[in-house]
């Protein structure tokens, strides 16, 4: 199936431009959704919180992501500040979209793993200017969510970009993703977007997220840098992602609630 | 007034557990001093000021350094220190009383002036091996679903210094064991072995001093002649009076589950009396086997967790009001339970709710306690402005004697490494309450951390 999609990949990375201007917008996303993210992938991440009066918060973890069939599990160990140091947060997040996903969050100063409801995927996600969605996602879009439309192509920093704009399916989808709709900038070279605008339920404009770094690391299209500015708020969230390593296997038995419980 | 043996400066010097605690104490602050052992800590202080009178309740100093780091791939330790001082020295005034009866011999409090102590808090290795893990030292073992409310997390004691005020992680006393786990699947057994015989620590003297008759024996109304505390006997036999526990845990269906078993001793003594010829009335605390069975369970519905526990205890003793009984307590089996619900409103709020029920299915004759107890826990949580800045307020409600808590608090993030804090903490109800009886020491804290 991986061998699929990366041949998939590879042809659509060879289309000429001209052809890529006639994709329609979910065949856009297709190509997006193809990108292969490896079968599992260790890395940090270094999150940087800024808030309106310029002050910054700086929170690093490391991560662990790995396919169990169709089934994707993470677990996020935070590492830095000492205040939250050994918080840890596994998510078993299940092909079916109409499955919630299960969660489980580690405090330190309470000692236990505790069963956490499946947030909405509109909620940002600790502390940050990121939905869960969005973390979940890593770069690609549940076409599920959405009606897509080709909006044709635009040039920034010298880049011909597509534009794809997505509009929730239905009013509970809006309600769960707090949005109202979604303009991506997607770079055919490699598949994700480079701009992305949000717009809340009311049409305002709500987040911009800039991709900021991207890298082939092991052969796989990688992200290495994020930011999303939150124009209501004047918060803005910057992730760094470092010593991705997509060669180490990550042990199943990682996934667990006793390896969430004992820490990195 | 019972009498405890004080623990002095003198007797730790020597112990490699305080040297240990040194060593972690006076390295210099800093980062990783090698690519795998780390040096961290946090620096908090805590003001309480009493609502009655505007005296101060607390003036409290902590430093907690820790030391962790990994020895090779499957082999990684933790050191952690605490030298705690109070300027006021009301809460544990004078000799700190208390600890050497509850605490083993190499489970204490280094005191080095009445109102400064050090303790190692934690020094344990975690052992990879094969399909076996092992956590040994001293640490905080922690089972069940329920918060604040004790059902099956039986397995460390917990420090009444503040009462129940404080965070948990402060007030439960780590304890030296062999925490052995292995997977089989979805399921994890875990082995417990805990030779370290520390129990509840209860201030005897100082603002939390337990006074209510559901915690403490009283004299007979028409007793006269003198009262004296003696020194219980506490166990001290190794492999015959240590505790043992086994867990079962698993994921099934979307159902997290437990079953879980523990052999011990109960942390809380049983005060019994005794009438002696002379007409003396003697108190003795005595420590009494337990075996507690039980299990647990949780699940996320939508935005609602639903988290339930059950625990049936052997051997439980409760006082009575009985002239013409011998010691003043009474045996009786323990069925006890917690379900609480949480609903997560979004990602920044919560609303969490839990039903504690006890029964005593022997009834005893002339208990104080009632045979069915209830406390009742509604809690709500609001993060702010990107998680900075934290509001919550907690009402602990006991459904029997209509007395309880209400503790509001509020955290800013100042810096990633300063937390500022504040709150009020409100007892009301009967002073015969478990919570009433400190119904005149209501407080205000404001606080700092840095963390390093």
């Amino acid at each position: 199936m991986r061998l699929i999609i990366s041949l998939l990949s590879m042809t659509c990375l060879a289309l000429p431009a001209i052809a890529q201007d006639t994709l329609t917008g979910d065949e856009i996303v297709a190509q997006m959704n193809a990108r292969d993210d490896g079968n599992y992938v260790t890395r940090g991440f270094s999150i940087e919180l800024t808030d309106r009066s310029g002050k910054t918060r700086t929170e690093k973890t490391i991560a662990y992501r790995r396919y169990f069939g169709d089934e994707k599990r993470t677990i996020i160990f935070y590492t830095e500040p000492t205040r939250v140091r050994g918080t840890g947060f596994l998510t078993y997040d299940y092909a079916d979209p109409a499955i919630d996903d299960d969660q489980w969050l580690y405090l330190p100063a309470l000692r236990k793993v505790r069963r956490i409801s499946a947030s909405d995927r509109g909620d940002y996600f600790l502390g940050t200017d990121f939905t869960y969605e969005e973390i979940k996602k890593e770069q690609k879009i549940e076409s599920e969510d959405y009606r897509f439309e080709a909006k044709g192509a635009e040039i920034i920093d010298g880049r011909e970009l597509l534009i794809v704009e997505g509009t929730p399916l239905s009013d509970d989808i809006s309600d769960e993703l707090g949005l109202s709709h979604v303009v991506w900038r997607i770079d055919p070279e490699i598949w994700m977007s480079r701009k992305t605008d949000y717009y809340d339920q009311n049409g305002n404009h709500a987040r911009t997220a800039i991709l900021e770094g991207v890298e082939t690391i092991d052969g796989y299209l990688t992200t290495t840098q994020i930011f999303v500015e939150n124009h209501k708020t004047g918060h803005s969230s910057r992730i760094t992602f470092l010593n991705t390593d997509y060669t180490t296997e990550v042990p199943e038995s990682l996934f667990s609630q006793p390896r969430l419980r004992r820490g990195l | 007034m019972i009498r405890y043996r004080r623990s002095t400066l003198l007797q730790h010097l020597g112990s490699p557990l305080f040297r240990a605690f040194l060593a972690v104490v006076v390295l210099p602050p800093g980062k990783a001093f090698s690519q795998d052992i780390e040096y961290r800590g946090t620096l908090s202080s805590r003001v309480a000021v009493e609502t009655r009178d505007g005296n101060m309740q607390l003036g409290e100093v902590k430093f907690e350094p820790e030391l962790a780091g990994t020895l090779t791939p499957n082999i990684s330790f933790r050191i952690l220190g605490r030298l705690r001082g109070d300027t006021q020295d009301q809460i544990e005034p004078g000799d700190p009383g208390a600890q050497s009866a509850a605490r083993s011999d190499w489970n204490r409090r280094a005191f080095i002036v009445d109102n400064l102590d050090a303790e190692l808090r934690e020094a344990y290795a975690d052992i990879y091996a094969g399909d076996w893990f092992f956590r040994l030292g001293k640490q905080q073992v922690v089972w069940g679903q329920a918060d604040g409310l004790r059902v099956l997390d039986q397995v460390n004691p917990l420090s009444f210094r503040e009462f129940t005020l404080g965070n948990f992680e402060d007030r439960r006393i780590p304890l030296w064991m062999a925490n052995l786990e292995r997977s089989f699947r979805s399921v994890t057994v875990q082995f417990l072995w805990i030779p370290d015989h520390t129990y509840n620590e209860v201030p005897s003297t100082g603002t939390f001093r337990p006074t209510s008759p559901l915690l403490v024996p009283s004299p007979p109304t028409d007793f006269s002649g003198p009262i004296q505390a003696v020194q219980g006997n506490r166990p001290n036999r190794l492999i015959t009076d240590d505790d043992y526990g086994i867990r079962l845990t698993g994921f099934s269906h979307g159902w997290d589950w437990s079953l879980n078993g523990l052999y011990s001793y109960s942390d809380a003594p049983v005060i019994s009396q005794q009438l002696a010829d002379d007409g003396t009335l003697f108190i003795a605390p005595r420590y009494e086997r337990s075996l507690l069975i039980g299990g647990s369970a949780s699940n996320a519905f939508g935005k609602f967790t639903l988290r339930a526990e059950l625990g049936y205890a052997t051997n439980r003793y409760v006082l009575i009001n009985d002239p013409t009984d011998e010691d003043g307590v009474a045996k009786s089996s323990e069925l006890s339970s917690v379900i609480g619900l949480d609903y997560q409103v979004n990602a920044d709020t919560l609303f969490s709710s839990q039903l504690f029920l006890s029964v005593l299915p022997d009834n005893p004759n002339g208990a104080i306690r009632d045979q069915a107890t209830g406390t009742l826990t509604l809690l709500a949580r609001r993060e702010l402005r990107n998680d900075t800045i934290r509001v919550e307020g907690l009402l602990i409600q006991d459904l029997n004697q209509g007395d309880g808590v209400l503790q509001v608090s509020a955290n800013y993030e100042l810096t990633s490494s300063v937390t500022l804090s504040a709150g009020v903490d409100v007892f009301y109800g009967t002073t015969n309450g478990i919570y009433g009886q400190f119904d005149q020491t209501d407080r205000i804290t404001l606080g700092f951390e840095y963390g390093f």
